[in-house]
């Protein structure tokens, strides 16, 4: 079975339907021994330094040959897809666009159409797909297990941030992620709870950093929300595949995000947020509507490249715990 | 027994000794404080040696730069944010204000309000609008720091995003023929303007200042036009995450 890429979470159901396998670029990169290798042999290429390194991360993921197709999500996530989608074509790669409509508008018709085209070019239809769909919900209700464990503090913020990460292309195959997903979550519910004195959230895209998740935990605190990776995991119920991609929050315009992130506040009872921002992404500047529009204090923190967390940014991490700590006393 | 508060500079180890409500303050250079105070005990922690204390026994509480580099054995850590925030509370003796304390490689903001701290920012991945770029401009420009912050007038544009490539851009200026009183007014309003969008949103309060760079007069003075407010820089500015670490 061929193998087919992606740059950001697309419905990974046609992919399945159409009997291929899935492979989230990004995780090639990130989980790779050293990930390191791969920024610098993009960078040896010629991609700039001051591009974000998760670009560079799926460029090498892609010219090491790791899949037969990459779908490049030019609508909805990152525009230096545009770029790289030219690139990848200029090598002789086989690549496919897809787009997320940003135009709120005739939203639903203009998804379905591009969901359409793409299965077309995979080599299935959209009804093929509407009726694949059912054989994903009982790994997507378990995954929501899984998020309501973390919610009550049987599962940790990492291992929710890993299950809902993976479930982007769920491993390339679902029924042994959802068999895994079963083995982990008989064990998480005869758990005792964690203990903590903070419940915090992340809200923006996964974070680059290996230790960040650790460190939190080692300061007492819970991480009980991730954003956009619970997103990526689809939790909408609708049965429409169509609806389904529509209630997903990440590639559309940032007020569903921010009515999604007020809501899992109150309902997580979060004492603050963590928003964190890829160095060189577009998306620092929706920190400003983020600030402003969360309800509780939010501090921004920024990464660029794999490893452990830097310094400084401890030392302002803590310094937000602290202040939390306070406001709670 | 006395109470030593200790903020461990990128530049300087500012130490403050309280004794029976005196307050008694000691400068020194980071490296040289370093090499000559800090060792290693029989279980190989650092430990602040107590020379350094003329032998007084003191409760040491630190702070600054190294603190998630280092774990003192014989010393509490607190956070910078905590230290400035209960040592602008000492000095001023208010339970609301804004403390901006720019450093010599950091400068961050702090607004409390009601004796508790708000809200705070802090500078990140980029030195900028510190004192480290002040230093490295005085030098290229062979004056003083504080004769370079004298100036004000006709500040020269300065656009490099970067610092190093500022110090780059101050070397063409002066290849130009640009007179050095005109490039330290500039370097002065590059280090205010880029300062501003951490200060931007609490100027509506009153703000106080702290460390080595708000005193100086051409930074100070630019701030103050920008915000188009006064900043009331505090009687002990160089010392006042060391007094919140007595607090």
């Amino acid at each position: 079975m061929k193998k087919v890429g992606f740059t950001t979470t697309i419905p990974v159901e046609i992919i399945f339907a159409a009997n291929l396998i899935p492979v989230d670029l990004n995780n090639i990169f990130i989980t790779d021994n050293n990930p390191h290798t791969f920024i610098d042999f993009a960078e040896q290429e010629g991609l700039p330094r001051n591009t974000c390194n998760w670009i560079k991360g799926i460029y090498t993921s892609v010219m090491q040959n790791s899949v037969d197709k990459v779908i490049s999500v030019t609508g909805g996530d990152c525009s230096n897809n545009h770029a790289l989608t030219e690139i990848f074509r200029s090598e002789g790669i086989d690549v496919t666009t897809f787009n997320y409509p940003y135009e709120n508008k005739s939203r639903y018709v203009s998804l379905k159409a591009e969901m359409s085209l793409l299965a077309d070019e995979l080599g299935t239809d959209l009804d093929t797909v509407q009726k694949f769909q059912g054989n994903l919900q009982g790994v997507r209700s378990k995954l929501k297990r899984l998020d309501e464990l973390t919610v009550d503090n049987k599962v940790s913020g990492f291992e929710n941030h890993l299950w809902l990460v993976s479930s982007t292309d769920f491993n390339g195959d679902y029924l042994s992620f959802e068999d895994n997903l079963d083995t982990f979550l008989d064990e998480a519910e005869r758990r005792e709870r964690i203990k903590s004195n903070l419940r915090i959230g992340f809200v923006g895209v996964p974070p680059i950093f290996t230790d960040l998740y650790k460190f939190l935990e080692n300061k007492g605190v819970h991480v009980a929300f991730n954003e956009v990776q619970r997103q990526f995991s689809i939790i909408s119920e609708k049965r429409d595949i169509v609806e389904k991609y529509l209630d997903y929050t990440y590639p559309y315009d940032i007020s569903c995000r921010i009515e999604d992130i007020n809501r899992e506040i109150k309902k997580r009872k979060l004492d603050g947020i963590i928003h964190y921002v890829q160095s060189f992404c577009y998306r620092q500047l929706q920190d400003l509507i983020i600030k402003r529009e969360v309800d509780v204090p939010v501090i921004t923190i920024e990464g660029n490249e794999p490893g452990g967390v830097d310094a400084r940014t401890k030392i302002r991490v803590e310094s937000f715990i602290e202040m939390l700590e306070e406001r709670k006393k | 027994m006395t109470k030593t508060g200790m903020d461990l500079g990128s530049r300087f180890v500012k130490i403050c000794i309280e004794n029976e409500g005196e307050l008694s303050f000691y400068k020194y250079n980071t490296i040289d404080f370093y090499k000559k105070y800090v060792s290693r005990d029989s279980s190989n922690q650092l430990k602040i040696e107590h020379s350094l204390l003329d032998n007084v026994n003191s409760k040491i509480t630190a702070t600054g730069y190294g603190r998630n580099l280092m774990n003192f054995s014989n010393a509490e850590v607190i956070s910078e944010i905590k230290a400035h925030f209960q040592g602008a509370r000492r000095q001023t003796g208010l339970d609301d204000f804004v403390l901006i304390d720019i450093g010599g490689q950091d400068s961050k903001v702090i607004k409390a309000s009601g004796g508790f701290i708000d809200d705070f920012v802090m500078n990140d991945k980029c030195a900028a609008s510190t004192g480290r770029f002040l230093e490295n401009a005085a030098n290229i420009l062979r004056i003083n720091i504080d004769e370079m912050a004298a100036y004000t007038e006709k500040p020269c544009k300065l656009s490099s995003t970067c610092a190093i490539f500022s110090e780059s851009e101050i070397v063409g200026k002066i290849a130009e023929g640009v007179s050095t009183e005109e490039i330290s007014a500039g370097v002065n309003l590059s280090v205010a303007r880029r300062l501003l969008p951490l200060i931007k949103r609490f100027s509506r309060y009153e703000i106080y200042g702290a460390g080595g760079v708000v005193s100086l007069y051409g930074v100070k003075y630019f701030l103050q036009e920008l915000l188009d407010k006064e900043i009331n820089v505090l009687e002990n500015y160089q010392y006042n995450a060391a007094i919140g670490c007595v607090v």
